[in-house]
């Protein structure tokens, strides 16, 4: 049975409510002691920014910088797609805790160690 | 019934850690299994059975008891004897898949636990621990409300880590998705659920020793 967990957010800004979603589920992973990736690629990238999840907070949810700040805490790791992120001209200086930039070897070699998948 | 079975039970040295792996093995066996001699299907607890019966694959009663000049009750009587002091195995027990509407195995747990006479080895306080708990028992008991999902399991996990272990934490969850979600992160995270939500939505939680 896999005990890694690899959730892949694509949406940025436009659909906060799958940026919610996908926290509270990896929090619910991370908590329940399966070592726990958030991958962002493509607009998800700029969930990576300190600021960026500031005033998001879905009915029902709590706000999405206190789930990223949850998921931190109890180790869950973020990993932020590199050139994505080049091409959004984001700011490596301002990369939220958890939160590492990556290629795509660093995303296929977690998910062929035996992980599992979700995709938001 | 067959000569009387002089079956030494192996005392094997099973880690704590091991007997979750063991638990996680059966529990997520998915039926059916099958018996590796007749082919059988088998529940959760025959295979639970030949585990601790030292068999790396395996079968059901009535090819085990065949093999061993016994019968499927004796079997069960002599395993039972065994696995009531093994925690761990114990716990396995518990945990694997049962055996549905059949009812003919003997270790189905519903001829052994509705039996008017249950069997010597079956004894509530082991195999249904969390019968009479209340929240006074509880080293730590707190109140989940209507808190579903990542924000439950990040309060079971922060309530967790405050019981002491071996200690008893009490929820109660209101959540409509805690009573599948609860039993999950139990049996992910190797801490033993005692007692489930039923009516009043309050489980009772062991923190494992270690």
């Amino acid at each position: 049975m896999s005990k890694s967990l690899m959730i892949s957010l694509t949406q940025g800004a436009s659909d906060p409510d799958r940026a919610t979603v996908a926290f509270v589920v990896a929090n619910a992973s991370v908590a329940s002691d399966v070592e726990t990736v958030v991958f962002l690629s493509t607009e998800g990238v700029r969930w990576s920014q300190k600021g960026a999840a500031d005033g998001v907070h879905e009915t029902g949810f709590k706000a999405l910088k206190e789930l990223m700040a949850d998921f931190a805490e109890f180790g869950g790791k973020i990993y932020v797609c590199s050139p994505c992120f080049k091409k959004r001209g984001l700011d490596e200086n301002n990369l939220i805790d958890g939160a590492a930039i990556v290629g795509g070897a660093k995303a296929v070699e977690f998910l062929t160690n035996g992980a599992s998948c979700l995709s938001y | 019934m067959g000569a009387q079975v002089h079956l030494r039970v192996p005392e094997r040295a099973v880690s704590g850690a091991a007997a979750l792996e063991t638990s996680g093995a059966v529990a997520a066996q998915p039926l059916p299994t099958i018996c590796s001699t007749c082919g059988a299907a088998l529940c959760g607890r025959q295979v639970v059975i030949a585990k601790i019966l030292g068999w790396s694959v395996p079968r059901c009663l009535d090819c085990a008891a065949a093999d061993l000049g016994s019968s499927p009750d004796a079997l069960c009587s002599l395993v039972g004897g065994y696995l009531s002091r093994r925690e761990c195995y114990r716990r396995d027990w518990m945990a694997a898949a049962t055996c549905g509407e059949d009812e003919r195995a003997p270790c189905c747990p519903g001829r052994v636990e509705s039996a008017e006479q249950p069997p010597e080895w079956f004894r509530a306080e082991l195999f249904h621990p969390g019968v009479g708990l209340t929240a006074d028992d509880a080293d730590q008991f707190v109140d989940a409300e209507e808190s579903g999902c990542g924000d439950l399991m990040v309060l079971l996990l922060r309530s967790i880590r405050k019981t002491p272990p071996g200690g008893i934490l009490g929820i109660r969850a209101l959540d409509p998705g805690a009573p599948a979600d609860i039993p999950s992160w139990c049996r992910l995270t190797g801490h033993e659920l005692l007692r489930e939500g039923e009516d009043d939505g309050v489980y009772y939680i062991r923190r494992r020793a270690d």
